[in-house]
């Protein structure tokens, strides 16, 4: 039973890994609180399953199509909204007040945007992997043991990304220092474009898992985006690891104090565990002070 | 080599610069000394593109380069030590030494500009592999002193490089700012320490809340009355 619900929570905790990375590495290099990273997600999911009933072809080609989709509608609304907005943003309130509402007016106008494309009414998603692994007593379907393997693919090219390219590295430096990476002059509206992008794909794909598990409807970005939200400052502001380890632990919390403790409560576990680390490390797990 | 004009800088609605103007030639050691908030930062920002001024203009090598991003300012063979050393904390040495030279095209020209840069500060070499974050105060200065060099900068703009740091490393500085010059670095040095500063200039400005107040060699103003009494009079910092 116990094992069974482990199994469970790092399956829902790797989709929650993933989400919160793409939200991370965003406000990481760009100071963004990017409200409207949910609706990405849910926008991910559409593509996805819309590539997969056009073209006929499977889950697994239709998501990497997908993937670059969202990246460059995510680039496209960075270049169309949040680009003329950030370069004053970081000497007045009144600048972050302004990309605050901008992504929170993105959030509604992309929702109903797919509600009007797509309608209100859930749909499958099928991800065309069937039957079951059994390791002791722990039942696992082959389908979860695959978002599991996506999430660590995704980690692994994640982590490529930011430690052996060059625009990778210029991303973790302005994440790490602002003003070092600005008098090097790296932050460069291509640097922050492919922060976008990054998230953006991380997105479309926890969306499109997320999607597979359960449905695919215009609303499901709500609660991942408050998970994100949870999960980053549980590890810590723009914090890679933390995503990837807050993400892991709130998935295993979830399931587990769901299943020992009241599953109609299980969110509850979640924020007192987040108000814990606040006060014991008020940086998050793996967050810097200021 | 640098020349600002009238350059007016503001905060939102707070101008912090209210009409600066000097010149560097090339080869210049060239110092701004002046009180907390007189706007030296400001200055130094706004001729590298980290700041856009309100009226006036920088130019820079012929062309007036106000308005064009920092990217290309770095390019061009501007680079800043910035106050407060920034670091990249959780980068090792070798990789914030790297990305200094993120512009460069030839791999041979930044190896080899690398090793001059661990010739040049020796303690670095012995810390490559180590975190920014790990390393003393002094050598914090020295690795954001050589990721600026990794640009391979023609104008070398330090902000307070000396601040917090302990009397026989402000000396070790600077020797090694001289150093730089001799061997064909232009120099715009900004300080508190105004005698450090003085004594290396061949210029000097004071800067006084947004405005030139006085200008002669670093000589002229070390021995200047007012000067003396208000930047050089044992004040603290
Ligand atoms: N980001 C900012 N937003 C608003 N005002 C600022 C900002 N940065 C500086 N100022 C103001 O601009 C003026 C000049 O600041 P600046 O940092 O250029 O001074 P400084 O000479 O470098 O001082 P210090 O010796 O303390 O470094 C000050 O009045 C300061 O309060
Ligand atoms: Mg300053």
């Amino acid at each position: 039973m116990l094992a069974q619900q482990l199994a469970n929570g790092l399956v829902l905790g790797s989709i929650y890994a993933l989400s919160a990375l793409g939200f991370t590495l965003i406000f990481g290099a760009a100071r963004v609180v990017n409200f409207a990273y949910g609706e990405l997600l849910m926008l991910g999911a559409f593509f996805t399953l819309t590539v997969m009933t056009y073209s006929g072809l499977p889950f697994f080609v239709a998501l990497p199509v997908a993937m670059v989709g969202v990246a460059l509608l995510s680039v496209v609304l960075f270049l169309l909204t949040l680009r003329p907005l950030l370069r004053g943003a970081y000497t007045s309130l009144h600048g972050e007040l302004q990309v605050i509402l901008v992504t929170l007016g993105l959030l509604y106008i992309l929702r109903e945007a797919a509600i009007i494309i797509w309608g209100t009414a859930p749909r499958q998603m099928d991800m065309g992997v069937t039957g079951i692994q059994m390791v002791g007593d722990v039942v696992m379907t082959n389908q979860r043991l695959v978002v599991i393997a996506i999430m660590a693919m995704l980690v692994v090219g994640l982590y490529w990304l930011l430690y052996r390219t060059r625009i990778g590295k210029a991303l973790r430096a302005i994440a790490q220092n602002r003003e070092g990476a600005l008098a090097i002059g790296l932050n460069t509206d291509r640097v922050i474009a492919f922060v976008f992008a990054v998230s953006g794909a991380m997105a479309c794909a926890a969306g499109s898992l997320l999607g597979t598990l359960y449905a695919v409807e215009p609303n499901m970005g709500g609660a991942p985006l408050l998970k994100a939200f949870v999960i980053v400052i549980f590890g810590g502001l723009g914090s890679v690891p933390g995503a990837i380890v807050g993400g892991l632990a709130i998935g295993l919390i979830e399931n587990l104090a769901g299943a020992y403790i009241s599953f109609a409560f299980k969110d509850v576990f979640t924020f007192i565990l987040l108000i814990a680390v606040l006060l014991l490390r008020p940086a998050g797990l793996f967050g810097r002070a200021q | 080599m640098l020349e600002v004009s009238d350059l007016r800088v503001a905060y939102g609605a707070i101008e912090a610069l209210h009409g600066v103007s000097l010149v560097i030639a090339e080869g210049e050691i060239v110092t701004v000394i002046g009180a907390n908030g007189a706007g030296k930062s400001t200055l130094l920002k706004t001729v590298c593109g980290i700041l856009k001024p309100r009226s006036g203009t920088v130019t820079y090598g012929g062309a007036v380069t106000s308005g064009l991003p920092s990217s290309d300012l770095v390019k061009r063979g501007v680079a800043l030590v910035p106050e407060g050393r920034h670091v990249f904390p959780e980068m090792t040495v070798r990789e914030n030494l790297d990305l200094g030279a993120y512009y460069r095209g030839s791999r041979s020209a930044v190896a080899a500009d690398l090793e001059q840069v661990l010739a040049t500060f020796p303690i670095l070499r012995e810390r490559l592999n180590l975190p920014g974050g790990s390393l003393s105060g002094g050598q914090q200065q020295m690795l954001a002193i050589g990721r600026a060099l990794m640009s391979r900068p023609k104008l070398l703009m330090l902000d307070e490089p000396s601040l917090g740091l302990a009397p026989a490393i402000v000396q070790q500085l600077g020797r090694i700012i001289a150093d730089l010059n001799r061997t064909g670095t232009t120099i715009l040095l900004v300080e508190q320490n105004a005698r450090m500063a003085l004594k290396l200039a061949h210029r000097a400005y004071v800067l006084a809340t947004g405005r030139v107040t006085r200008t002669g060699t670093g000589k002229e103003l070390l021995e200047d009355p007012a000067v003396k009494e208000s930047y050089l009079g044992g004040h603290v910092g």
